[in-house]
């Protein structure tokens, strides 16, 4: 019997990842998450709680958990929630990893994101998991993703018996979700640097939840994998194809964002730093296919069309009449 | 010019790319893939010896999806609204399965005219032999962009031929405004493509390559093929039918025609029609405008995992070991190889197994004499190199044009990389010697055919 806790089973990824593994025979599941998910899940046992890492001890010691499916990150799939100052991410993967280790717990699979590795005119077309991470992205998601791949690598070198195994994600869409970066791909306009055109990559919520499971069962892998739809789209397809209107403005207008109210307006936040708009970042996911038999099951325009489908089911709902 | 049979096979090759382009692209792509794969990959996997009783995880994502949290259930693939794309697609599926197709009729039928007149015009032997050739490769030209054009412009294009072009002869005013005529109505035809383009209807490979912009350039690069600088190719049956190859060229001229003039080599007269994806200085990536545009014709960046990832993939991957140091080189220093260095690339060929073939490029180092290298100008403008040729910087844009140099390319035989065994691309010393032998394979090369042509323009 293995026990398996899954954190953030409030949200859609992390129920999805529940659930499947609840349909494993010989499995234990416990979700744990600040919000119970929205439907009841069968043979999950949900506890609903604070997600501190005392919290997460008792728990683990309690059921004699032996694997964490660490979901629990804010901002993925709702809006960031900027009065928490500070890395609430961050804070929450350092609990984490402290409870697992406090109580014994010897397999952490961890969400990570496919961006961590920075957008360099020098990087290979197709990343490696070996490849160098990014000096650091503003503020964010992506930034606390950066934090939190430094943290694990940190974590792991000081504890080598520990298996951490980090699950980079494409940008997610699909069954409700849309991460920031996907949100941004379906704004119209969506301001695009001229002359430049990156291959992107994106991925299903599904075939994110069927990834993080099997990487959950499979005893014997460790390290990083990427995770994303094949083959990529360009940067102005995607935008196209999720609904969202490409506008390309040169580089200079984008600086002129930092100090000018009407073009700050238009350009908006991006979810990313601008070098994510000029040259590609895209991992290789031959690793996971191999490692863990994963393949993704939706292409990168499906999944676009799908969120540009629910995207005007949705705005229809919202007008009256 | 001879050859017309071939010239017909080309035709009817292009037909067949041009039914499957761009649609079935799309089927190409791995989109949907059987639920039994991952059950069967999940049994794999599974820690537990219990495997055949294990339900399968598509079951277990269908049943997730009852369970999870979302108010609007996710669409199906098939419940998707139709993209325009798939309309596109339908209406083309009709012109390919009806039995009699007006439109492909019509194709065909002006195609056969155009050519006739076009071999008509070439046999002629009467009046100047420039303007004579002009005009048949111009109608060439015409027949090639023909297989892209679809009914309102395609018709416009046939009336246009039928009044003023079949039947004028080439040296009246008249035919020259019925080939004006065509040529706008073809412009026409590229702007609803653009448009088209423009609503994200078109697919890329893993690379980034982009078929049918590929398909749209091939007529102009196959005249300058023919035509411009009327390349000679030599040894193109040692590029193998299929997997992996490594060719390794001389680089000049300083834009990189020669890459381009490699690739519609090995497009045009080899049986396979592939494609070569030439490796690009990795500095390019970073100028505006020309990132996409070398991404979408199937280029890469330079670096040794890239070459291994297309190697990987059974593609041709072509290096310029000289990089811009080659193509920047003065005019007095032509067909010289000056930092020659390759041994990453043959280390990545030496792994995949795949043959390395040595490329010499004869007649691209004089389409731009580079008689100085302004290097403060290069620097401000943040370039490898900034030329001064015979026209360059002095005629402004009719500077760039490059002069029409009589070209051949020799694609030398091919060294096989699996007599060196699994080791050797692991020792510098065996890499270095093959980096030495297709060096001076190359350089042999070069020396013998600029000492054997008589003359820079007509070979």
């Amino acid at each position: 019997m293995t026990t398996v806790l899954v954190t953030g089973v409030g949200g859609v990824l992390g129920s999805l990842v529940a659930g499947i593994l609840a349909t494993q025979p010989r499995m234990r599941v416990i979700g744990a998450g600040r919000v119970a998910p929205e439907q009841t899940l069968a043979d999950v046992e949900v506890r609903v709680c604070d997600m501190s890492g005392e919290t997460l001890l008792t728990m683990m010691r309690a059921s004699h958990v032996d694997t964490v499916v660490h979901l629990d990150m804010s901002g993925e799939e709702e809006a960031l929630p900027y009065e928490i100052p500070g890395r609430g991410n961050v804070y929450r993967a350092i609990e984490v990893l402290g409870a697992c280790h406090a109580a014994g717990v010897k397999r952490i699979v961890m969400r990570s994101s496919t961006l961590v590795y920075g957008a360099r005119p020098e990087a290979p077309m197709f990343l490696p998991e070996t490849a160098p991470l990014s000096g650091g992205a503003p503020a964010g998601l992506l930034q606390d993703y950066i934090e939190i791949e430094r943290l694990v690598a940190d974590f792991k070198a000081r504890h080598p018996d520990m298996r951490i195994i980090m699950v980079r994600c494409a940008p997610v869409t699909g069954n409700g979700v849309r991460s920031p970066v996907v949100q941004f791909f379906s704004r119209r306009p969506a301001p695009v640097l001229a002359g430049f055109d990156p291959r992107v990559q994106v991925l299903h919520t599904h075939d994110a939840a069927v990834a993080l499971a099997l990487a959950t069962l499979n005893d014997q892998v460790d390290g990083a994998f990427n995770i994303a739809a094949h083959p990529p789209l360009l940067l102005s397809q995607a935008i196209l194809i999720a609904g969202g209107q490409p506008l390309p403005l040169p580089a200079l207008v984008f600086q002129m964002a930092s100090f000018l109210d009407p073009v700050r307006s238009l350009i908006g936040t991006l979810p990313f730093p601008i070098e994510y708009l000029q040259y590609a970042c895209v991992g290789d996911i031959r690793h996971a296919e191999r490692e863990l038999n994963w393949e993704p099951q939706r292409g990168p325009d499906e999944t676009l069309r799908e969120l540009a489908a629910d995207h005007r089911q949705s705005a229809w709902q919202l007008t009256p009449g | 010019m001879d050859g017309r049979p071939e010239m017909t096979a080309l035709v009817v090759l292009k037909e067949v790319d041009m039914s499957d382009d761009p649609e079935s692209n799309a089927h190409d792509q791995p989109t949907v893939i059987d639920g039994s794969n991952v059950a069967d990959s999940l049994r794999e996997t599974a820690p537990t010896s219990e495997a055949e009783e294990r339900p399968p995880v598509n079951d277990a994502v269908s049943a997730a999806e009852q369970t999870a949290p979302d108010e609007t259930p996710a669409p199906q693939p098939e419940e998707a609204p139709p993209a325009p794309e798939e309309e596109i697609g339908v209406a083309y599926a009709g012109e390919r399965t009806s039995f009699v197709d007006p439109v492909a009729t019509l194709r065909a039928e002006t195609a056969a005219a155009v050519q006739e007149l076009e071999v008509e015009i070439r046999n002629q032997t009467e009046g100047p032999a420039e303007t004579r050739d002009l005009a048949a490769d111009l109608l060439r030209l015409i027949r090639e962009n023909l297989e892209r054009l679809r009914p309102p412009a395609l018709d416009n294009v046939v009336s246009a031929l039928r009044q003023n072009v079949f039947n004028s002869d080439y040296l009246d005013p008249d035919f020259w405004r019925g080939i004006a005529m065509v040529l706008q109505y073809q412009v026409t035809e590229l702007t609803t493509l653009i448009q088209r383009r423009l609503r994200g209807e078109f697919a890329i490979d893993a690379y980034g390559m982009d078929t049918e912009l590929i398909e749209l350039v091939r007529p102009v690069a196959g005249f300058l093929y023919r035509s411009w600088w009327r390349v000679t190719s030599e040894g193109l049956d040692g590029i193998p039918t299929e997997g992996s190859a490594l060719l390794l060229a001389n680089h000049s001229g300083v834009l990189p025609w020669d890459s381009a003039m490699i690739a519609t080599a090995v497009l045009e007269d080899h049986p396979s029609q592939r494609l070569v994806r030439s490796l690009h200085d990795p500095w390019m990536t970073t100028v505006p405008g020309l990132a996409p545009a070398l991404a979408a014709f199937g280029q890469a960046p330079a670096l040794p995992e890239n070459a291994a990832r297309l190697m990987d993939d059974g593609q041709l991957v072509c290096a310029f070991p000289e990089g811009a140091q080659g193509a920047g080189k003065l005019f007095w220093n032509r067909y010289r190889l000056t930092g020659f260095d390759a041994r990453d690339y043959i280390r990545v060929a030496l792994r995949a197994g795949a043959p390395i073939i040595p490329v010499a490029v004869i007649g691209a180092e004089e389409i731009y004499p580079m008689l100085i290298n302004v290097r403060p100008v290069a620097q401000l403008l943040n370039l490898p190199y900034f030329p001064l040729t015979p026209l360059f910087p002095w005629f402004g844009l009719l500077g760039i044009t490059p002069l029409p140099s009589k070209w051949s390319i020799i694609f030398d035989t091919p060294i096989d990389s699996s007599a060196y065994g699994a080791a050797a691309a692991d020792d510098p010393t065996t890499l270095a010697q093959i980096n030495d032998l297709v060096q001076r394979r190359i350089q042999s090369l070069l020396d013998e055919r600029t000492a054997a042509r008589r003359s820079i323009f007509f070979g």
